[in-house]
């Protein structure tokens, strides 16, 4: 050995004395330099939608570490910190455990029996479809709910309850990227993978902090251009300096909204300097626009581009953007060979969301940077199973499982004869998207609304106004989560869940790869698995509403083992049923094989054998796209078989430059954004509850240019009141080169009424997609006070003699008046 | 007759306390420098980019300082501080490294900066 | 040179001034602590009878509530003391009880 043998002794004397008394040495270790454990149970990350492998260490049943999984083609063992930490609270205390009921939202909760809790639940939601008929209730689901629990829950509703009230936070997410697929591309998802990154040439990031929402991801293209730092080049388009910009060769700071003139431009410069791909835009292209989708030629698309000059552009958009940083930009986008393009929410939450998305699609299309290796136009998911559960489970008010449009008959009519119901179950328009799904609670049109692993209390864009609907005495609100947070502050019915890994199920992250995570300890007692949830649910209202088919359609799943036998019935249907010989096809990913591999199985995977190699790793291409193989005639290279695009082409489409929905005026200044920080995820009521990450990002702050500081007087840490149309807020200020003049950021993960950011945001949204603008509005700010010692706020729970209260100072009954 | 008693005692001794023969890296929480509450709701590498410039400024400029791998990942907060963090914690990402390190062959009493300077982290490649 | 595994009992409002005490003797490594007031510490001197003065000086620090040996490892001094050499002080005592 080669510790010395006083070492050795020392440390046997001290192990010694140490078990006499029971006590554990820190940083104690397995021979190997692991922490100890029983076991290590595999799955994937709880949050972002990088889709992290990871293994969790379990001691005398808790979770007790966790640690990458070095040979997964997503993380490559790698974790950020919320990864590396999160087991630490699935235990913590302020976990829900039983069932809690009141009937008046001004009362305290009530501890009940699951029984008693199901029964509530499916009599409210009956007595709703009685009285005021299926379209009264609704479900707003999640992108971090299991892909089998948003399949089962929009089965229910649609086949069971005969309504399309389907709907889930990833409309405020990602539904521009969705519509921005299928208008450019003709299907919904990324072309191409992660693993192109390590054979790029040029990264485009536009409208995303990777480095911080994205960061293992982000990893990889950061070591891509570290380990090659002259021949990668690295474009950032923000109008804020983030810490992505760190590595960028080039940063592109423009005013919000302003994008679409950039993007305009640069395709300008391309087809001028003929860059542009001929042979390609020959092959598989045409050229649309409008609403009627007119087909126009390629001349058109120049002309159409002559408002769009460097110059012209230039001076829409401010900032530091010069015509020779656009010549710049097209040039390297253009020229390397293989560009890959990366943007999430700054895209995405925009009125103008699906046009900036085809913008990014077609410099891509324009030059051939697809479907080669290193090339390619990625939408970064935001949540870990947006994609797998809510974009190809059926989770939209617009769409049913494996991407068929509610309103095409002939694959409605196709679900419902694979669900075994009568044809016409499901009824044939959409549903209410989500701003429309709260405004319609707040116009007293939705009586029953099950609300599922998400919290639009302090998600949805100019919240108060819809927490008024939800704190409405006659909208029964069921609130389906692990924590207390400002939704369940609003709800009648709180049923406690089980947590990732104490229940099994699948997530779809960002490249198109499902992953399964094995059920790995048991949850706190009383909380639930939703699928067992959603069952027994279904069961009792099938009675109530004497309707057969509410139970039909959960019947295969009916006595099901909840930790495993459960959701792999509902996998089956799914994947196997549902998905078969669509483009989404994972029915050769079941579960047996999705339990082989180390990290999970990218669709199209029609057969168990593609399944096990891993599936597809780019779609559309023939000879590695399985459905373009079959489809593929003649010597074509690839099939762009998407289903919106009956003509198989991509779609380059003439978008015009068109500003936000509320633009900085005289009265109201200063643009408005908001984003995440890498500390804590979404609205922290997970995140928040981690010692650490809880005193790395306290609270939110406001990030405000160093020369608007300046001249407002404002210094660092002092409060700032932020003012919209829609009311104010005081958040402390950080003072740093980040957003560009004229313009403040606002990190959204703060719980405090008075940090609560989305308080003031507007709720306008992109009319194609229903994305609402989160990234854009107007607002005044002053200095409201100096430094103030502030505290982090997390919403808690406790149990008094009268029952189970929230502590915020938010007050429901006060709000109510209102 | 005296010196075979002792040497029993001394042996039973040795043998009584020798059962456990894992190599343990048992070091104590170390203290952090006593801070006001105002300046514990700082973030570390608010306060140290001040107090430690050096040491920021290798960690800003490595891998990890752009990848947003922060100072508490390694070294713990206040209640769990160590100077010089427990392989343990590095594991989490490198789990394969720290696996390796422990092969016997492999001089087990090697951590990961006995050949990568702390904080900076350069790989031997002069990468 | 002996080494010796032992626990030092404190309360636990004195953990943190006890340990600081501890680390204060060279000879003195403070491996581990729990809530209650368990602090395990190694020692490591020249000598048995260095190692029990040590403790004895420990020991008067009012904070301190015990020491208790866990674990003993006379290390070379066993050849010393079977050669006759050295006899180390708390064994003479020992013999002249007997």
């Amino acid at each position: 050995m080669g510790i010395t043998r006083r070492e050795f002794i020392k440390t046997t004397a001290a192990l010694t004395a140490a078990s006499m008394v029971g006590l554990k040495l820190p940083g104690e270790l397995d021979a190997q330099g692991m922490p100890e454990v029983d076991k290590w149970v595999r799955g994937t990350c709880r949050f972002c939608g990088v889709g992290c492998r990871v293994e969790m260490g379990i001691k005398n049943g808790k979770p007790v570490a966790i640690r990458g999984v070095p040979n997964a083609k997503t993380n490559f063992g790698f974790l950020c910190m919320k990864g590396m930490l999160f087991y630490k609270f699935m235990r913590h205390p302020d976990r829900l455990t039983k069932p809690l009921y009141r009937k008046k939202k001004t009362e305290p909760f009530k501890e009940i029996s699951w029984d008693k809790a199901l029964d509530i639940a499916a009599n409210e939601f009956a007595k709703a479809i009685k009285k005021y008929g299926p379209n009264s209730v609704a479900y707003y689901g999640s992108g971090q709910a299991l892909t089998e629990e948003t399949y089962l829950f929009q089965k229910i509703f649609r086949g069971g309850l005969r309504t399309n009230n389907v709907e889930g936070n990833p409309r405020l997410c990602m539904a521009s990227a969705v519509g921005g697929y299928i208008t450019s591309f003709g299907a919904d998802e990324p072309m191409g993978a992660y693993e192109d990154i390590e054979k790029a040439l040029t990264f485009f990031i536009i409208g995303s902090n990777m480095a911080e929402a994205h960061p293992v991801l982000f990893r990889r293209i950061m070591n891509r251009k570290l380990n090659n730092p002259d021949i990668v080049k690295v474009i950032n388009a923000d109008p804020r300096v983030s810490p992505t910009s760190r590595i960028a060769d080039l940063h592109l700071q423009f005013k919000p909204g302003t994008d679409l003139a950039l993007l305009n431009a640069m395709a300008y410069v391309i087809i001028k300097e003929n860059w542009h791909n001929k042979d390609f835009l020959k092959n598989y292209v045409t050229f649309r626009v409008g609403k009627e989708k007119k087909e126009v030629t390629f001349d058109d698309y120049v002309k159409h581009l002559e408002n769009y000059t460097p110059e012209k552009a230039a001076k829409i958009c401010g900032g530091n953007i010069t015509p020779d940083k656009i010549r710049l930009a097209a040039k390297w986008f253009a020229t390397s060979g293989r560009t890959m393009s990366f943007w999430t929410m700054g895209l995405n939450q925009r009125t103008r969301g699906v046009w900036a998305n085809n913008l990014v699609n077609n410099l891509h299309i324009l030059t051939g940077q697809l479907g080669i290796p290193g090339a390619d136009s990625f939408s970064l998911t935001g949540q870990p199973n947006a994609c797998g559960g809510v974009r190809e489970g059926g989770g939209l008010c617009h769409i049913l499982p494996a991407h068929r449009p509610v309103v095409n008959d002939k694959l409605r009519h196709e679900v419902e004869r694979l669900w075994g119901i009568p044809e016409g179950r499901i009824p044939p328009k959409p549903g209410y998207h989500t701003i429309a799904m709260f405004q319609a609670i707040n116009d007293g049109k939705i009586k029953a609304i099950w609300i599922h692993t998400t919290s639009p209390a302090q998600s949805l864009p100019n919240a108060d106004k819809y927490r008024h609907g939800l704190a409405r005495d006659d909208v029964f609100v069921v609130v389906t989560d692990i924590f207390p947070t400002k939704t369940t502050e609003l709800a009648n019915l709180i049923l406690p869940s089980a947590f990732l890994f104490e229940k099994t199920g699948v997530y779809g992250c960002s490249e198109r790869r499902s992953q399964l995570t094995l059920k790995a300890v048991d949850p706190p007692p009383e909380a639930k698995p939703e699928l067992w949830i959603a069952v027994e649910w279904a069961k009792r209202l099938s009675k109530k509403l004497k309707d057969p088919i509410v139970y039909k359609v959960v019947e295969p799943f009916d006595g099901k083992e909840p930790g495993f036998e459960l959701p792999k019935a509902v996998w089956s249907e799914y994947a196997g049923k549902l998905t078969k010989g669509r483009d989404n096809d994972l029915s050769g990913a079941t579960y047996e094989v999705l339990m082989k591999r180390p990290d999970g199985v990218q669709w199209p995977a029609p057969t168990q054998e593609i399944a096990l190699k891993g599936g597809t790793y780019k779609k559309f291409v023939r000879g590695i796209d399985p459905i373009a193989t079959r489809l593929a005639k003649g010597n074509e290279k690839y099939v762009f078989y998407g289903e919106a695009h009956k003509d198989h082409k991509l779609w380059i489409w003439l978008r015009p430059y068109k500003g936000a929905a509320e633009e900085p005026d005289a009265e109201y200044p200063f643009y408005l954004s908001t984003g995440r920080v890498i500390d804590q995820w979404h609205t922290s009521s997970m995140t928040g509850r981690i010692p650490e990450l809880l005193q790395s990002a306290p609270y939110a702050y406001v990030e405000i240019n160093p020369r608007d500081a300046m001249r407002l007087g404002i210094k660092p840490n002092d409060i700032v009141e932020i003012e919209t149309r829609r009311g104010k807020v005081h958040i402390p200020a950080k003072i740093v080169e980040g957003p560009m003049e004229g313009m403040v950021f606002v990190y959204w993960y703060d719980m405090d009424e008075d940090r609560m950011i989305n308080r003031v945001t507007k709720d306008a949204f992109d009319p194609g997609s229903k994305q609402p603008e989160f990234k854009i509005c107007a607002a005044r700010i002053r200095k409201y006070s100096g430094p103030k010692p502030l505290k982090p706020f997390i919403v808690r729970m406790k149990k008094t003699r009268k029952g189970w209260v929230h502590i915020d100072k938010f007050n429901i009954k006060e709000f109510q008046k209102k | 007759m005296k010196s075979k008693f002792i040497k029993s005692v001394l042996w039973s001794v040795i043998l009584i306390g020798s059962f456990s023969a894992i190599y343990a890296q048992g070091t104590v929480k170390d203290e952090h420098p006593e801070l006001s509450p105002e300046e514990k709701m700082m973030t570390c590498r608010g306060c140290h980019k001040e107090a430690t410039p050096e040491i920021y400024n290798e960690w800003y400029n490595s891998r990890h300082g752009i990848d947003n791998v922060r100072c508490f990942q390694c070294h713990g907060t206040f209640s769990d501080f160590h100077k010089t963090p427990p392989i343990s914690k590095c594991a989490a990402c490198h789990a394969k490294e720290v696996l390796n390190l422990h092969v016997p062959e492999n001089s087990p009493n090697k951590t990961c900066w006995s050949c990568h300077p702390v904080h900076s982290f350069r790989v031997h490649k002069g990468k | 040179m002996p080494i010796g595994g032992f626990i030092v009992n404190t309360k636990p409002e004195d953990i943190q001034e006890v340990v600081k005490f501890l680390k204060s003797f060279p000879e003195v490594e403070v491996y581990s602590h729990d809530e209650k007031g368990n602090i395990i510490v190694v020692i490591e001197t020249e000598l048995s009878d260095d190692m029990d003065e040590l403790v004895d000086v420990i020991k008067q620090n009012e904070r301190i509530l015990a020491v208790s040996v866990a674990y003993l490892y006379y290390e070379d001094e066993v050849e010393k003391i079977e050669k006759g050499e050295y006899i180390p002080e708390r064994f003479r005592q020992k013999k002249r009880r007997n």
